[in-house]
């Protein structure tokens, strides 16, 4: 038997995972996988809670962007009980969810992902990291740090918590945005437009647009995307349709979120807390590296892969030349951090936007709601990717079940194909040293994965199967539910 | 010389508690000039082992102080936690979840069978090991001793500074022993709005039929609100965006069941425990560690 590599825990990512690799005598990789190790049951013990608390419960989800979890489940909510929330309400959520955005993208970047892509080359872990930037690049840094701090503000000022909001209550917002409030935020707003501009003309000039001239010629992992876009097929974060794209082609399937279940299956891996949905319409799930099956990505790469345009200034001339270097629908999986930076201007422009209109003071911002039993679908692009919040109540309108499908959980196939291609790679002729597992680690942060967000109890309502594999990775068992 | 720093999460955590030292804000420059950071998964690519095929054992640097996020909920949480416990020369449990278990720790009101039933368990000698779960999900006191305790989800970024600054220069550091309600907004009549019109026993309602007046107090209008048996610090940060406390901070001692002060304080108002919805889950949403919340079948 052959030698095994752990690196563990996976670090500058949300959550709990360690990629495990399997080595042959020679040293050459013959498996690679990334587990996830935690899980915290969110949908068995949110069974028996009142519907209305649900929103302020799954924000602990994930603390790096509760406002997706806040959002989505309070549009499950909304669903649910069958209430149309007032114009100003959404206004708000969706200014508070862009400012939301901003920070996690930046966050993501600059403190996850940028001392990767900033560092040099083979650089001490002990440098390789936020601190070790700020030393380097005080004055970036600074500025990043602050302007994530000023998107984080803005969701203060608009809900009174930034992390783990309850401001966003089934049938609107709980309180009205002051005019006073509006002309401290148009400011912090502007920033944002600001120095979101500049980061992602900085990283172009310094990294993405340097690093593609090297990247283009390598075989990506070709997958489907699904992201969402609005009516006019522009990008948008707050509602919309889905759209699931076969991989590699032009087609796509576009759907109301609530008919999820007709489009997107789900398979369980004996060895991960994480569920792996794929297509529906490809009709089985395969990580073959060589020939992978049913396999989808979702977060910002596939969003912008998806929409026909973004529908603010400066995102859309960012996005057109982004097409105009890398092609209309590029797989390369370092692609992600280019795209994040120009959702991030998008998110900016659109804050901007919707305080520049007064009427978003308009003190109408919340219905009254009476309980009743049915299922709601609540469904945002989450800063990862495309989160499904889907809920059923009795008659008291109390949960009687909930399943949740969370951004990085429909990228936990192409995660684990790619760690394998890159564990070929970069570990042949016997590699183990520090940069080259580095390197494997930066796939994975490239997805900006939130391994709390993705583990789940299983059979949250979807039918599932799980696959009990041998050690040459056969399938020896299934097990439904 | 600057102090040595760890900061480690649990598995039963959201990064939260990590977000909010974040939420300094530029202060945050300031405060890493008085820190080293040895260890911090979230932050840097210290890890668990010197070798990626070397030992089990989880090795932490040595360290002044070490701060933990995250209840334990795995096999692997407990040895992370007492790593932890053994490097560092002060443990701060930061967060609700280290402290009193958190939301999590709602888990913990659903039998092991049940919330087990559909997750993987790997067969013994597979080649891709995952850590065991717990039987429930526990506070990190119930397992190693903690030196600071700080409270709130997250803790407020105010009470963070001044906890770590205390521990830094070696002073003590308490939290106040005193309710939200001291810091709420919210005018207290002493009687319900029930009372306030002739009617003898108040009514429960839930959050969503209508929109709270916006300045008396909460309970007095009929909604189940925390802030009456949850320990000040927050600054009353939902009641002022008229959402009802969910008692984060926890109780005014770590470790108590904050049930019986809630209690006390809807009776004033001839609540009693029949009115309150969800009532299994309603006083424990962030203290099912330390047994206050157990399966119910």
């Amino acid at each position: 038997m052959g030698k095994r590599l752990v690196i563990d825990p996976v670090t500058r990512v949300e959550g709990h995972a360690r990629v495990t690799v399997l080595l042959e005598d020679s040293g050459k990789v013959r498996d690679a996988r990334v587990q996830v190790i935690e899980l915290r049951g969110f949908e068995k013990f949110c069974v028996g809670r009142p519907v209305e608390e649900m929103p302020r419960i799954v924000t602990r989800i994930c603390g790096i962007c509760p406002w997706a979890h806040h959002m989505a489940s309070a549009k499950a909510a909304d669903a649910l009980f069958d209430v149309q929330i007032p114009e100003a309400a959404r206004k708000i959520r969706e200014a508070a969810y862009s400012a939301h955005l901003v920070h996690s993208h930046l966050l993501h970047f600059f403190f996850l992902a940028a001392p990767d892509l900033l560092s040099e080359p083979g650089a001490d872990y002990q440098v390789r990291n936020i601190m070790g930037l700020a030393a380097k690049n005080p004055d970036l840094v600074r500025k990043a740090v602050r302007t994530r701090h000023i998107a984080q503000e803005m969701t203060r000022i608009i809900a009174a918590n930034a992390i783990h909001p309850d401001a966003v209550v089934p049938g609107g917002f709980s309180r009205a945005l002051t005019e006073e409030q509006r002309q401290q935020l148009l400011p912090m707003a502007r920033e944002c437009v600001e120095f979101t501009r500049f980061a992602l003309d900085y990283a172009k000039k310094s990294v993405f647009k340097p690093r593609w001239v090297e990247l283009k010629e390598e075989i990506p992992l070709t997958t489907g995307f699904l992201g969402m876009v609005d009516r006019d097929g522009g990008l948008n974060f707050y509602d919309g349709m889905l759209r699931l794209q076969s991989s590699g082609g032009g087609e796509y399937a576009e759907f109301e979120p609530k008919d999820y279940r007709d489009f997107i299956d789900e398979e369980a891996m004996e060895w991960s807390y994480v569920k792996f949905p794929y297509a529906r319409s490809e009709g089985r799930l395969s990580l073959d590296p060589e020939n992978p099956v049913g396999v989808y990505r979702t977060n910002a790469l596939a969003r912008l892969n998806v929409c026909e345009h973004i529908p603010t200034p400066f995102a859309q001339q960012e996005l057109l030349e982004f097409r105009e270097t890398v092609g209309r629908r590029p797989q390369n999986t370092f692609l992600h951090h280019w795209a994040r930076l120009i959702e991030a201007v998008y998110n900016a422009e659109h804050a901007l936007e919707l305080l520049s209109d007064p009427t978003i003071t308009d003190t109408n911002v919340r219905e009254k709601v009476t309980p009743r039993a049915g299922r709601g679908v609540g469904v945002v692009e989450a800063p990862r990717g495309t989160l499904i919040h889907d809920y059923e109540a009795d008659d008291k309108g109390f949960i009687t079940a909930v399943n949740l499908i969370v951004g990085t959980t429909h990228n936990s196939a192409a995660i684990n194909i790619d760690v394998l291609r890159a564990a070929r790679q970069l570990l042949e002729g016997g590699r183990s040293d520090e940069e080259a597992l580095n390197r494997i680690e930066a796939v994975i942060r490239s997805y900006d994965p939130c391994f709390s967000c993705a583990t789940h109890n299983l059979g949250g309502g979807l039918p599932l199967r799980m696959n009990i594999c041998d050690s040459r990775g056969e399938v020896i068992r299934t097990i439904h539910n | 010389m600057p102090a040595t720093v760890v900061i480690e999460s649990l598995s039963a955590h959201c990064a939260g508690c990590e977000v909010a030292i974040l939420d300094q804000g530029e202060e945050l420059l300031n405060i890493l000039e008085k820190i080293t950071i040895v260890h911090a998964p979230i932050l840097m690519d210290h890890k668990y082992r010197e070798q990626a095929d070397g030992g089990a054992d989880i090795a932490i640097p040595r360290a002044d102080v070490g701060i933990i996020s995250g209840g334990i909920r795995t096999e692997e949480d407990l040895a992370a936690a007492k790593a932890v416990r053994e490097s560092c020369g002060i443990i701060i449990a930061n967060g609700s979840c280290a402290c009193m278990g958190g939301i999590p720790s709602l888990a913990n009101l659903v039998p092991p069978n049940v919330l087990q039933a559909g997750v993987p368990k790997p067969e013994e000698g597979s080649e891709f090991e995952l850590p065991a779960l717990t039987g429930r999900v526990a506070a990190l006191n119930e397992i190693v001793t903690v030196d600071v305790f700080l409270p709130g989800c997250p803790p407020p970024t105010h009470l963070f500074a001044a906890a770590l600054n205390a521990v830094l220069e070696g002073k003590p550091f308490e939290l106040p022993e005193d309710t939200v309600c001291n810091e709420c907004p919210k005018v207290k009549e002493k009687r319900t709005v029930f009372a306030d019109q002739g009617q003898q026993f108040p009514e429960m309602l839930r959050p969503l039929e209508q929109p709270p007046l916006e300045k008396r107090c909460l309970i007095e209008q009929g909604y189940f609100c925390m802030g009456a048996a949850t320990r000040s610090g927050c600054g009353a940060r939902c009641t002022q965006a008229d959402v009802p406390c969910r008692g984060c901070m926890g109780p005014k001692r770590v470790g108590e069941n904050p049930r019986a002060e809630m209690l006390g304080a809807l009776s004033v108002y001839n609540f009693a425990l029949r009115d309150v919805h969800d009532r299994r889950a309603s006083f424990n949403w962030f203290t099912g560690g330390h047994s206050n919340l157990r399966p119910v079948r």
